[in-house]
């Protein structure tokens, strides 16, 4: 036992001297594999971070299931149901919004027997307006779907309907009014079409974890996105977030030049709109997502240790990290822009105030299109300081209900943060 | 002390009123005092009661919260000896936030969404209701603090209500109205519904609820479960910078690789 614990004592008084040569050579060399290893799961596991930010209303919480859709499980039958509530209280909501605005309307306004409610549609709108108010929706029946069908179809209510913009309405209004049999059904199961309809106000923050797999399915990109609330209360959380994002997706409803904000009615949506992407754009955190120099550190010592293509990988990876935040506009809703710009001129919105329409038809709508983008991109070199001007900026048109057309933008936008990331390694 | 000296300077000029000197400094100083004395009479804001000014009786005491200040009954106070609830998730979301044990726990929940204005809102409503309704005073005192929290534009929590609601509050004739925040609470639990509903079921917020509610006569060390506030919602935000007092996120295995990214220790 002597000898064991003479041997054990000899063993530890020569860890130092264990360096020798040959030794050093082999331990070199498994430290290295370890710090490789590491280092490479470390870099695989890269998470993107990014953010979903917008006025109220613009499409934020549209896109974010769009992509859930996209790239997660997708929808099950059970989360599907857990819609109903929601898509049966859009269509109380909006009834209401219908009713009580055109009481107000035949109240305020010249010719208000345009406004003014038939009688035997009276009684229908109180009771209707009377279970808009309520705090819990009683469940849509065949009865009720075909009061709200009726007092739908009153002239009144159309002609409200025709300055809904004046009013709260939701996007939606016009979707659930023409499908009411179908949404009253006893066994209803609503589609991916009619969830992605459903109006839901969020606050606070919420999250997904996903990873886009395309042709390359060993990137080992990860994305985190980030939806929050649009309104004005909102905002204040969103700072939050700000702490290294690998690109922000602002989305602007481009369909919203003649409404008003939903907490504050005497304020342009797409004033406010371009406020708000002004002040995000000039937001320092989007400076540089990471502290250059522990990543500059970090970068150098990986580049002395590391050889081969590990090196170059390591090297985007770190890159990345010291980034500017990249911009992705989102010009969204543009299926409703379609149809409102032939009837609404643009010139309703002070910033739009020098428009001057060209044509008719698809040819007016995308000249009108095409100077709405342009207005955003004057905004953003007007807004970024010299310094940023290198940061990736891209405009993308979008109607975030459509997921093809979400799907191609996104394949897009991930393109597009690849290529950054490999630009600034040097490898393109 | 102020009027005290203005006193005695008074006297000194009116017995010696021989001595030069004397006659200057207790002029200059009924002078002096005068003015300050006026200024400090001007200076008080006319909106609070003169007699809480002028009371020489300080309460040293530091309230934590409105409700407490006013003296409303269990205000603040998490009674130990309530007994713990059997929630119910059938039950709608207005009836499970009358208990205050839920209320507190969905409140946390709320808290670490980002979201937790709405539920503070609800709490401070809740105590204003337990104000008698001809206590006006107390009522108008607890309605301005609450609109000054909650509703102003740029208020530090402001809540999520539309635009006529907000107005309709603001400028209301009175503050002391029963129903004055009804339609602002509606609002809100509409939002809390569609918002917090369901992902509070499966959070560990409710599971520690349950706990709770299953332990109640034990003597179990409730500390050991602290470390589990997670939520599916989102759980990746770190600040100190924390207007509603989150807690930390402590490392859950697996789910979050991103408090091993060095990123998330830096603050803007």
């Amino acid at each position: 036992m002597l000898s064991i614990l003479t041997e054990n004592m000899g063993l530890l008084c020569s860890r130092n001297r264990r360096y020798n040569a040959a030794d050093a050579e082999e331990n070199a060399q498994t430290a290295e594999i370890e710090r490789r290893i590491e280092l490479e799961t470390k870099a695989e596991r890269h998470i993107q971070k990014l953010l979903l930010l917008g006025a109220g209303e613009s499409g934020k919480s549209t896109i974010f299931k769009q992509i859930k859709l996209l790239f997660q499980t997708g929808f099950d039958e059970a989360e599907l149901k857990s819609y109903i509530s929601v898509i049966h209280a859009n269509i109380y909501q909006t009834i209401k919004i219908l009713y009580d605005g055109s009481k107000e309307l035949a109240q305020n306004e010249t010719d208000s027997l345009k406004y003014a409610i038939s009688s035997e549609n009276k009684d229908l709108g109180e009771k209707l307006s009377e279970i808009g108010s309520r705090l819990d929706y009683p469940r849509l029946t065949r009865e009720l779907a075909h009061d709200i069908e009726t007092l739908w179809k009153d002239p009144a209510i159309q002609e409200t309907f025709a300055r809904g913009n004046e009013l709260q309405l939701p996007d939606c209004a016009n979707y659930f009014m023409d499908n009411l049999q179908r949404l009253s059904d006893t066994n209803y199961v609503p589609t991916k079409e009619d969830v992605l309809y459903a109006r839901v106000r969020t606050t606070g923050v919420v999250e997904i974890q996903f990873s886009p797999v395309g042709e390359h399915k060993k990137s080992g990109e990860v994305y985190r996105l980030f939806d929050v609330g649009g309104q004005r209360n909102e905002r204040r959380k969103w700072i939050h977030l700000f702490e290294g994002v690998t690109a922000v997706i602002f989305c602007a409803a481009i369909s919203e030049y003649d409404q008003t904000l939903f907490e504050d009615e005497q304020k342009n949506r797409m004033m406010e709109t371009k406020e708000l992407f002004d002040w995000v754009l000039k937001q320092p955190c989007f400076e540089v997502s990471f502290d250059a120099s522990f990543c500059a550190f970090v970068f150098v010592h990986v580049h002395e240790h590391v050889s081969g293509q590990l090196d170059l990988y390591l090297k985007a990876y770190f890159v990345s990290l010291m980034q500017k935040t990249s911009f992705m506009l989102f010009l969204n809703k543009f299926d409703i822009f379609e149809k409102k710009v032939l009837k609404v001129p643009l010139n309703v919105c002070e910033w739009f105030k020098d428009y001057q329409p060209v044509s008719t038809g698809k040819q007016e709508i995308e000249h009108a299109y095409e100077y709405i983008k342009k207005k955003f991109e004057e905004l953003y070199f007007q807004s970024t300081t010299p310094d940023r001007v290198d940061r990736v900026f891209k405009i993308y048109r979008t109607t975030a209900l459509d997921q093809k057309l979400v799907k191609k933008t996104f394949k897009l936008v991930d393109e597009t943060l690849r290529r950054r990331n490999l630009f600034e390694a040097g490898l393109l | 002390m102020l009027p005290g000296l203005w006193v005695l300077a008074y006297i000194l000029n009116e017995i010696h009123d021989d001595v030069a000197w004397l006659q200057v400094c207790s002029r200059f100083l009924l002078l002096v005092t005068a003015s300050i004395l006026i200024l400090v009479f001007f200076s008080i804001s006319s909106s609070e009661p003169l007699l809480s000014q002028i009371s020489l009786r300080r309460e040293p005491r530091d309230f934590e919260t409105m409700g407490e200040a006013l003296g409303i009954p269990d205000s603040g106070v998490l009674s130990q000896r309530e007994p713990a609830p059997v929630i119910d998730p059938n039950k709608p979301l207005d009836q499970l936030l009358l208990n205050k044990k839920f209320r507190q726990s969905f409140m946390a929940f709320a808290d670490s969404c980002l979201a937790g204005e709405s539920v503070h809102f609800y709490d401070e409503v809740h105590e204003l209701g337990k104000i008698p309704a001809d206590d006006h005073v107390r009522r108008i005192y607890m309605a301005r603090h609450i609109i000054g929290k909650y509703i102003v534009a740029g208020a530090s929590m402001e809540v999520n209500i539309s635009h006529r609601i907000r107005q309709e509050i603001l400028t209301t004739a009175n503050l002391a109205h029963p129903d004055l925040f009804n339609n602002a609470v509606n609002e809100l639990i509409q939002l809390m519904k569609t918002n917090l509903g369901r992902d509070y079921w499966s959070s560990m917020f409710f599971i520690k609820l349950k706990e709770e509610a299953n332990m109640r006569s034990a003597s179990h060390e409730l500390e050991q479960m602290t470390g589990w506030n997670f939520s599916p919602r989102l759980s990746s935000v770190n600040c100190h910078d924390d207007p509603f007092q989150q807690e930390q996120f402590p490392k859950t295995s697996g789910h979050n690789s991103h408090d091993s990214d060095p990123s998330s220790a830096k603050n803007c």
